[in-house]
């Protein structure tokens, strides 16, 4: 297969979604723990594709977001948020080339957070011309889900408590909040396998991404949309547990749950009228810890604030994507 | 006749060189793979006529009237092998057989035509295609719901091969619909059940099982070798996919083994991308063999569904039989049966010989017409204990609580006249004698 990339898996899928297009409905679920003891952890919910459920286990440990939480000691939930966004560019780069028969020696790309805007760099080796990198990337730009995800404002309901009802403070505005600045490296490696290395300033342990073997992949690692997701759960927690502890002088754990649906009508541009970045995003607290009504309130809504995935995803902040054609190697 | 043709209907009209992007791509997932030279009839056409003439390759150059035997594991290559490895259709052109051969697609074809589907894939046993339909739905990290009594061979790939692969699975009582329900988790993803259960012949509720499937956004799949698709169409009642043990019915001359598995293309063509992983090839010869017994799937099934219920009227009417297993005579197990869902239930009968394992073997020496061999469906009948065959590795305790009772047989009735196998079984029961009868 062209670029290991199953061409005509994806085109069954755009005649099977304007056949019959909820199987067009695509959703994801990821939920994270902060522990006292244990750390912070993120892992994936089962994925529906349509009707058709994929049940995959993966977990990472992650590096609490405290600014005065360890050095480099394994991924930042704003690392898992950025490796989500890039491997879905990526993907949509290299799924679109291999639509069109180009043929990739390779595909990377540097994505950074600065506390308030993002930039990146995509470079692209064994493309012809400068014309055609600006083509993919363009694709990029309007059917990545994840990079529309940034770029466009995409609302994220917050419910907590008992009964996750509803919360009022679900609507953090203004300034970015103030956090580390992040970087991750991401490399295409075949078909829908990526790597993404945390830059810290050094490159730290590769995270694996994959899409599901129901879609085209090999189950390799979870999915871009599940690490934007488990990113945005793993900052959601660990906030948590910083401001729970400021208000209360408790340390206690945390459980989020978020969860978020993809038209892939859009991506595919079986249906143009799709949208084309994730919608219905939702974070859930269900564990109210034990806290009062009023303390549990302060406390997520003080998360919520201080998130900066959520504002990476509910802002659309400031995005500059360069690009970059790499001159094949002589042989 | 149609134009010649190698490549499967559809694969052309998927080949496209100006896609920009992907909504721009032109392959589908249609039916088959099937040249235009394998015949394709539509699925209202009565089984009858379906088990003779779907799939049959009209050979274009000779017009033999039957599917040649296309005995060789390579093909020449052309610019349709290399688009079918460039677009990832290899399915499509026959490249090499493991991956697809002109006399498999002629016996799939009449599978599907039969099972009432669009898509079939033959492979070497009806394990093979239970092991990779299993594998390909599933993920590591998922949950399966099956019974405890499912065929051995499934129990034992199930129990012994799936936790190491990192699915969990489930085993409950398949017509305790509630218990299945109670089984299922947020990662559940498969169901796997059997339309007629060996060798109790339990028949659950295959709506009921898709209904739950359905809530659960699990796949049901059944293994439907005891029924057949001329007693039920599983696919019809809400099942996902169906699997056969091809080596008993469908071939039934028992002088082959093969396994099928039918469904939608969505499903089977990543079941086929397994199997071909793992090696489940049905060799050519092989697939001729099961083409050539399935002209006559309907004639034998419905002498077998005949034989096999007059032979439980007898058995349950023969003071030397404790209790005889067969839907058509009623009882509480079948208080809830939806008789309307199938044409017959296949030929096999369960009974226990009073007396026990030791009367059982000796009444099973005392036939003369059955063999004492183990599988079934074929044109012959054949006679086997559970106790010391399927189920020789659970203990007297467990067999008894899943009602394999001591003396239990498995009786699978052949296409003989039934007057003959009547006589044979009186006549090796005998009379019974005082010790027998306490
Ligand atoms: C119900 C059922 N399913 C599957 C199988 C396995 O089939 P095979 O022996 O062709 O691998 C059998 C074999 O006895 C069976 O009875």
């Amino acid at each position: 297969m062209r670029n290991s990339f199953n061409t005509a898996g994806f085109s069954e899928v755009v005649h099977e979604i304007r056949n019959d297009p909820a199987e067009a409905a695509f959703l994801y679920s990821a939920e994270a723990c902060s522990s006292p003891y244990r750390g912070l952890s993120a892992k994936i919910g089962p994925a529906l594709f349509g009707t058709v459920k994929s049940a995959r286990r993966f977990s990472v440990e992650l590096r609490d977001v405290a600014p005065d939480g360890p050095g480099p000691d394994g991924p930042l939930p704003m690392h898992l948020a950025l490796t989500g966004i890039a491997s879905c560019a990526l993907t949509t780069l290299v799924g679109g080339g291999s639509a069109q028969s180009v043929v990739f020696e390779s595909a990377d790309m540097d994505i950074a957070w600065d506390g308030g805007a993002v930039t990146s760099r995509i470079d692209v080796g064994g493309v012809p011309d400068d014309a055609t990198v600006a083509e993919l990337v363009g694709q990029v730009e309007r059917f990545s889900p994840n990079y529309t995800t940034l770029t466009r404002p995409v609302p994220v309901a917050l419910r907590y408590g008992p009964d996750a009802a509803p919360a009022s403070a679900g609507t953090a505005e203004g300034a970015p909040p103030t956090g580390r600045p992040a970087a991750c490296r991401v490399r295409w490696i075949s078909g829908t396998q990526l790597a993404s290395a945390p830059l810290d300033p050094e490159p730290g342990e590769e995270l694996r991404v994959d899409a599901p073997k129901q879609l085209t992949g090999v189950d390799w690692g979870p999915n871009p949309q599940e690490y934007l997701l488990m990113g945005l759960a793993a900052d959601v927690a660990s906030h948590l547990g910083r401001c729970a502890r400021e208000l209360t002088g408790r340390a206690l754990p945390w459980r989020v749950v978020v969860r978020g649906t993809e038209d892939v009508g859009g991506l595919l541009q079986a249906d143009p009228s799709a949208v084309v970045q994730l919608q219905d995003m939702r974070c859930t607290v269900p564990d109210a810890s034990g806290l009062s009504g009023a303390e549990l309130e302060k406390a997520v809504a003080a998360a919520w604030a201080a998130s900066e995935v959520r504002y990476l995803i509910e802002a659309a902040p400031a995005v500059r994507l360069s690009s970059h054609r790499v001159e094949s190697c002589p042989a | 006749m149609a134009k010649e043709s190698r490549t499967a209907i559809g694969f052309e009209e998927g080949r496209n060189d100006g896609a920009k992007w992907f909504g721009d791509l032109t392959r589908s997932r249609f039916a088959g793979p099937v040249t235009p030279h394998h015949r394709v009839l539509s699925r209202d056409v009565s089984p009858e006529t379906l088990a003779v003439h779907a799939g049959t390759y009209e050979d274009p150059v000779t017009g033999a009237v039957g599917t040649p035997v296309f005995q060789t594991s390579t093909f020449l290559l052309d610019d349709a092998s290399y688009a079918a490895f460039s677009d990832g259709t290899s399915r499509d052109v026959p490249i090499y057989t493991r991956y697809g051969n002109p006399s498999q697609w002629s016996v799939q074809e009449k599978i599907a035509a039969l099972e009432g589907s669009r898509s079939a894939l033959v492979t070497s046993s009806g394990m093979s295609a239970t092991a990779g339909t299993i594998y390909a739905l599933t993920n590591a990290g998922s949950h399966i719901v099956s019974a405890y009594d499912v065929y051995g061979g499934t129990y034992n790939l199930l129990r012994e091969d799936m936790p190491s692969a990192g699915r969990e699975v489930t085993f409950v009582d398949p017509c305790d619909l509630d218990a299945v329900r109670a089984a299922i988790r947020p990662e559940t993803q498969l169901l796997f059940f059997e339309t007629l259960t060996n060798p109790l012949l339990k028949a659950p509720s295959v709506r009921g099982l898709a209904e739950i499937a359905r809530e659960a956004n699990a796949l049901l799949v059944v293994d439907n070798t005891f029924l057949t698709p001329v007693n039920m169409r599983p696919l019809e009642h809400g099942a996902d996919v169906v699997v056969h043990s091809a080596t008993k019915y469908l071939a039934g001359h028992s002088d082959l083994t093969a396994g099928a598995v039918v469904g939608r293309r969505k499903f089977l063509d990543r079941i086929w991308a397994q199997t071909l992983r793992f090696g489940g090839t049905l060799e050519p010869i092989a697939a001729f063999l099961l083409e050539r017994g399935m002209k006559t799937l309907p004639l034998r099934v419905r002498e077998q569904n005949a034989n096999a219920l007059e032979v439980a009227r007898f058995l349950a009417g023969h003071e030397r039989v404790a209790a005889v297993h067969h839907p058509e005579l009623g009882g509480p197990r079948y208080a809830d049966l939806e008789y309307a869902d199938y044409r017959g239930f296949g030929g096999m009968v369960s009974f226990e010989v009073r007396g026990g394992d030791v009367a059982a073997l000796e009444f099973m020496k005392k036939l003369r017409i059955p063999y004492v061999a183990t599988s079934l469906g074929g044109v012959e009948s054949l006679v086997s204990m559970p106790s010391n065959t399927s189920h020789s590795s659970l203990t007297a305790r467990q067999r008894s609580r899943i009602g394999i009772n001591p003396g239990l047989v498995r009786f699978s009735v052949g296409i003989e006249n039934v007057r003959d196998l009547v006589r044979d079984l009186d006549e090796a029961l005998g009379a019974p004698d005082e010790e027998d009868m306490r």
